[in-house]
């Protein structure tokens, strides 16, 4: 029972955790990012084991953290509310050519980071060419080309 | 109600776009997200100072006998190296005789004892430690809590009367 109720305050920490931190934290993740997560798997992982550090113990938590995985996507699937307080909405940040700062500085966007988007997948050279650029829920800015 | 809000907002902000925003509810997210992070650096300044252990508001000093100091922290964690420091007024060769309660002894795992007891001797109320000192005397009880919780229990040094103590082990 331990090992259930450590992977269950472990897991709803973690997603409260990252929920809270925004869209942009780890949508696009770096070198430095990389080792901060190794980092935090590293800090759990002793909370998670305690002292028992048998294969018998890995493979229960890894059962039961994937096992809540299933299940909240089950419940956001089921119920939307739960699907839009834990993985947030979309949000418009620029719209025709206009970047919407209040919204951008909310959420930690640059125009920089709207316009490396915009060169990366539209091919765009300016802000005048975006008609809507949209954070989405997972971090990523998506760029709608004006036609 | 919320639905005809949300849908209001959603066709004023971004008529042209298929998608699922809706500004009050996301500022609502925004007010939520600031109060947390308010809430994680207040969790880091409890840390720092101790609430969880480890710190200066944790630390506790009481005397459990003539002369017999007991320094520790108030609050601990589960399964981490706690200290109980005894510091005695003795004269050389004095005899320090620190008397510990069952329940803290059954709730933690003993780590070391500096320096080891002379003896020890059970009662029904704990266990009777006997220490032969040179001053400047002390005795480190090192301990770790195994369970999570208020730990009560009673401590006294020589024939003093049991000094009840409480500790919060953080999980």
């Amino acid at each position: 029972m331990g090992f259930l109720i450590r992977a269950a305050v472990v897991y709803l920490g973690l997603t409260m955790l990252f929920r809270v931190a925004g869209k942009r934290t780890l949508a696009q993740i770096t070198p430095f990012d990389l080792v901060l997560l190794l980092i935090i798997s590293e800090t759990v992982q002793q909370a998670l084991l305690a002292d028992d550090q048998s294969v018998t113990n890995a493979l229960l938590l890894v059962i039961a953290l994937i096992g809540m995985d299933i299940l909240l996507s089950v419940l956001k699937q089921r119920w939307r509310w739960l699907d839009r307080v834990l993985d947030d909405r979309p949000l418009v940040i620029v719209r025709d050519g206009q970047p919407l700062r209040d919204r951008m500085n909310q959420e930690r966007v640059s125009e920089d980071d709207v316009m490396a988007s915009a060169r990366l997948h539209q091919g765009i050279r300016t802000m005048d060419e975006i008609a809507y650029a949209v954070l989405e829920s997972d971090g990523h800015i998506s760029v709608i080309p004006r036609r | 109600m919320v639905k005809e809000v949300e849908m209001a907002t959603r066709t004023r902000n971004t008529p042209a776009l298929d998608i699922d925003e809706s500004l009050p509810l996301q500022e609502r997210s925004w007010r939520i997200r600031n109060a947390a992070w308010l809430a994680m650096v207040l969790v880091l300044g409890a840390g720092v100072t101790g609430l969880f252990g480890r710190g200066p508001l944790a630390a506790a000093e009481v005397t459990v006998g003539p002369g017999v100091t007991l320094e520790y922290d108030r609050w601990a964690r589960k399964r981490a190296p706690l200290l109980l420091r005894f510091r005695a007024a003795t004269s050389p060769g004095d005899t320090l005789r620190i008397h510990v309660g069952w329940p803290l002894i059954r709730s933690v795992r003993v780590l070391d004892i500096e320096p080891h007891p002379e003896g020890s001797a059970a009662d029904p109320a704990g266990v009777e430690y006997r220490f032969s000192l040179q001053p400047p005397a002390g005795v480190d009880f090192l301990i770790q809590p195994e369970s999570a919780g208020r730990l009560r229990f009673s401590i006294r040094a020589g024939s003093a009367a049991p000094v009840p103590l409480t500790l919060l082990i953080w999980p």
